[in-house]
């Protein structure tokens, strides 16, 4: 049998299944452990670190709530704090809500976080999904004029520009076709989301050249803020990401500890989410009326 | 070029058709819950078109 330190520590806290990465674990949350041989390696002030996010010691259940309630601080944060862009806030969150119902989709085949009530289990849908859509929506539609200092423009609906609604629209409609068509040819709903985002905000820069900046900064601006979350979470519940996401679905690969598609899906809901209500106001804009 | 949640290959057990397991019919709950998710979406942006819901912006 091997004896190296490196098959040991696999052995320890985690599936006997680990060990061997050709057998599957029985349990989705009784993932592989990953490696923690380089402990030797990490510094004695990131060790002091996870202590005491080991010592917050929140209970597994409640660990995806406490993460969407981080983010709905920020929110509220932002609220009291930018009065003047809370339309803004408002609008992009409650638009963002109804995203939360497609959890059911995501549950057991790409992650299956523990829920309050134990509802993953018991209705395969969680609650925690709908504060963190809230939450993440009014953030990414504000972050950009929130670093930058830059107001809000809703421009007016010129008469010529009247030609190009239809165009406008369909612009708007973009992201439909692109997530169908994803969907049918990979059978996975998290790349045909991706794929929506990102022919969403392609689209938008064609429409809205004037948006472009806005978009680009604010999408790396939220992708920063989501990755930021996201070792907030490895902090405060050490393993949480190895236990809740399914490391044989989509996020499989993973990027400092990090499944790279919750990276991705950070930087393109960031990307699309950021002009997105400008979009839409200039589309009810009321049009300028020509001269008699 | 084989198109499809397995892409030829046997399905993974860890796959799951939309409300509908891999080795099961698929029962079209999911494409009805997308469909119903596309139209609260439309809704709610539908609802920019009354001046009230603009919340004095514009």
């Amino acid at each position: 049998m091997l004896r190296s330190p490196i098959r040991r520590h696999a052995w320890v806290g985690g599936d006997p299944a680990a060990a061997d990465p050709s057998v599957r674990p029985s349990d989705p949350h009784l993932a592989p452990t990953p490696r923690t041989c380089a402990r030797n390696r990490v510094p004695v002030w990131a060790l002091k670190l996870a202590l005491r996010g080991a010592l917050l010691m929140i209970p597994i259940r409640y660990v995806w709530l406490s993460w969407s309630g981080l983010f709905f601080l920020v929110w509220i944060a932002l609220m009291i704090r930018y009065r003047a862009y809370r339309p803004l806030m408002w609008w992009s969150s409650v638009l963002t809500v109804p995203f939360g119902l497609s959890e059911p989709f995501f549950l057991l085949h790409y992650w299956h976080p523990p829920s309050l009530f134990n509802l993953t289990h018991t209705v395969h849908a969680d609650l925690e999904t709908f504060l963190f859509c809230f939450s993440i929506g009014g953030t990414a539609a504000v972050g950009y004029h929130v670093v930058t200092g830059r107001p809000m423009v809703i421009r007016r609906r010129a008469i010529p520009d009247e030609r190009f609604l239809a165009w406008y629209s369909a612009g708007l409609l973009v992201p439909l076709p692109a997530f169908g068509a994803i969907l049918l040819l990979t059978g996975e709903i998290f790349w045909a989301g991706i794929a929506g985002f990102v022919a969403g905000a392609v689209a938008r820069l064609i429409c809205r050249p004037d948006l472009a900046v806005k978009t680009l900064v604010g999408g790396l601006l939220f992708f920063g803020y989501y990755t930021l979350l996201l070792f907030v979470l490895t902090w405060m519940a050490p393993g949480y990401i190895e236990l809740a996401w399914n490391v044989h679905g989509p996020a499989a690969i993973h990027w400092f500890g990090l499944p790279l598609t919750e990276l991705l899906f950070g930087l393109c809901f960031g990307l699309y989410w950021s002009g997105l209500f400008e979009q839409l106001a200039w589309l009810f804009a009321s049009p300028e009326r020509s001269p008699r | 070029m084989a198109i499809g949640p397995s892409g030829g290959r046997p399905p993974d057990p860890w796959h799951r058709r939309y409300w509908g397991y891999y080795n099961q019919p698929y029962p079209g709950c999911g494409c009805l819950w997308t469909i119903i998710i596309i139209l609260i979406i439309w809704w709610i942006i539908a609802a920019l078109a009354y001046p009230p819901a603009r919340l004095g912006w514009w």
